[in-house]
């Protein structure tokens, strides 16, 4: 037996208003959700573009072994700077433009701005000292033939990691077995990384934690619930 | 014999109502056509001659056999009188087809009340049941098994469908009145469990949001049992019945697609694509046109399935029952689509 439905409103007969109104909030939050994504995107366009250009600056101990912390810190900070203003910018005039969909409600705008306050940014922590500083002096000599064998190591608790493949971490091994002397496969790693920090970071539909999309959609899916239930 | 029905019905969408279509001072939603303040000017519902739109690629050649060997002066009088009939039905097709409604109209839920005839409901059924073959799960060797279960249950539910809509248009046929009102009351009632069922198959499909559009033929389905529960219904005199059953087919249908929009169905199919590239944005804007038509399709059965009955207190302040309205749109002969016009519109 189906349960008495809990959509009362449908209750009134020829309630094609509210019909229209629901579909003019789908329209919206399609408009506003994938305007969002063009954002997000764009902006990770240019942050991997600029990222290239910071390569140079990664050591191969970074490089090698821990391209995402490198990575990550420029990716995020280039997010930030593209769309720390412009996302809850884009957030308020969604709103705005709900508000005139559903004029009785009022507190959109301010709802949406509280709301973008409250987005957890990915946070940035500024190096500590330079990209070459190690956890203990070594000779040159030595420092090679321990950084393969950390290697070694770090490529067995990569393999462990769900989002390094298989063929990553032998091409890691591989690449650093070759003394260093290409740095293209590290560089790769590099740009990979950065990829990756996109990808989950800030434009992963499920993660955890939530990338950006996901807490911009929850943002706009929590404005469409209003501006129906508003009706 | 005048019927109480006649002053207000048109057998042609009126000029006012393109002109305001095309400027946009009438909008069409769903089975009626609105003015800008959201009062209902005009209401549509498919009609017999419709079947002419998908029958036959010459539907004047079909029309004219039988009586175009005749040689007589008398058969050439009835040729003629054919043949204007038959072009005012495909100058109606051709207009529907101008206006965006014939597709509307041949879809699954259709224009108004599903009453205008078996070849309609048969070309409805048979869509319905070739599109229901092309959906699977994508777990390809593991769900073999399941994909032929699930074509099994399919074809039972386009039987039972086939049986209903037979026994309802046969129903029409009946002289003895109690009796079709009772084949109508067996439909509303054997339809209930049907409804159900493919309420809870579209359920599952619409959970996969990856398999549209090809999910969408079981949320036609469950609009054409609950519109022809509705007909059937109408035609037994249960007016309030018919429009609980339509408020709680829409309320259903809202739950289940009320929410889904473009970025539903595209961002998942995004995943594959590396984010912050011109790839992304390229394939965003591709996928997304795509996808636009069966947004709109969800939309459009939205509206279909609310305005279904909306003719109701027009027919009523006439003092015309549902079962005549249903009637004359089975019995037409040349207009695909009847229109019944508001007093406003009636000058």
């Amino acid at each position: 037996m189906r349960a008495q439905t809990p959509f009362v409103r449908w209750g009134h007969f020829m309630n094609l208003d509210l019909l229209a109104h629901h579909h003019a909030v789908a329209e919206w939050r399609d408009r506003a959700i994938l305007e969002a994504a063009r954002m997000l995107n764009q902006a990770g366009t240019t942050c991997l573009a600029a990222f290239d250009g910071e390569i140079s600056e990664a050591s191969i101990v970074e490089s090698a072994w821990d391209p995402a912390s490198f990575a990550n810190l420029r990716i995020d900070r280039a997010m930030l700077a593209c769309l720390r203003v412009d996302l809850p910018a884009l957030l308020t005039r969604a709103a705005q433009e709900l508000a005139r969909i559903v004029p009785a409600q009022t507190d959109f705008v301010e709802g949406a701005r509280e709301a973008a306050d409250k987005l957890a940014w990915p946070e940035v922590q500024e190096e500590a000292g330079t990209t070459e500083s190690l956890p203990e002096e070594e000779s040159p000599a030595a420092a090679s033939t321990s950084r393969v064998s950390r290697i070694g190591r770090l490529a067995q608790t990569l393999s462990t990691a769900r989002f390094i493949a298989a063929d990553t971490v032998v091409h890691l091994s591989g690449t650093a077995s070759r003394s260093f002397k290409d740095r293209s496969g590290l560089d790769d790693r590099l740009r990979s990384a950065a990829r990756r920090r996109i990808t989950e970071g800030w434009m992963a539909l499920i993660s955890e934690p939530q990338s950006i999309m996901a807490q911009v959609i929850e943002i706009i899916d929590d404005r469409a619930n209003l501006a129906r239930s508003a009706a | 014999m005048t019927s109480l029905i006649d002053p207000i019905v048109l057998r042609a969408i009126p000029e006012a109502a393109r002109i305001g279509l095309d400027n946009k001072t009438l909008h069409l939603f769903g089975s009626v056509i609105r003015r800008s303040n959201g009062t209902i000017a005009y209401h549509l519902q498919e009609a017999a001659p419709l079947a002419q739109a998908f029958g036959s690629a010459n539907p004047m050649g079909m029309a004219l056999q039988g009586v175009s060997a005749a040689s007589s002066v008398a058969n050439n009088v009835q040729t003629e009188i054919v043949r204007q009939g038959v072009a005012r039905v495909q100058h109606g097709i051709k207009l529907l087809q101008q206006m965006g409604l014939a597709n509307l109209a041949l879809g699954g839920v259709g224009l108004g009340v599903s009453v205008a005839g078996f070849a309609i409901m048969n070309h409805k059924l048979d869509d319905i049941a070739s599109r229901l073959g092309g959906i699977q799960d994508g777990l390809s060797q593991i769900s073999a098994k399941l994909d032929v279960m699930r074509a099994e249950q399919d074809r039972a539910i386009i039987s039972r469908m086939r049986g209903l809509t037979n026994l309802f248009e046969e129903s029409w046929e009946l002289t003895d009145l109690s009796r079709a009102e009772s084949s109508w009351t067996r439909i509303y009632q054997d339809g209930a469990d049907l409804e159900e069922h493919i309420l809870a198959k579209a359920k599952i499909d619409v959970a996969n949001i990856m398999a549209f559009p090809e999910s969408e033929a079981h949320l036609d389905a469950f609009a054409l049992v609950s519109g022809l529960r509705i007909a059937a219904q109408l035609a037994a005199g249960e007016v309030e019945s018919a429009r609980a059953l339509e408020r709680r087919s829409i309320a259903d249908l809202m739950r289940l697609t009320g929410k889904i929009g473009v970025a539903d169905l595209l961002l998942p199919t995004l995943t594959e694509v590396q984010p912050g590239s011109l790839e992304w944005d390229l394939t965003r804007i591709s996928r997304a046109e795509e996808l636009r038509p069966t947004i709109d399709r969800l939309r459009q059965r939205e509206s279909l399935m609310a305005t279904r009955t909306t003719f109701l207190p027009l027919l009523k302040r006439q003092g015309a029952s549902p079962r005549e309205w249903l009637q004359m749109a089975r019995n037409e002969q040349q207009a695909p689509v009847l229109v019944l016009a508001e007093a406003e519109e009636r000058g």
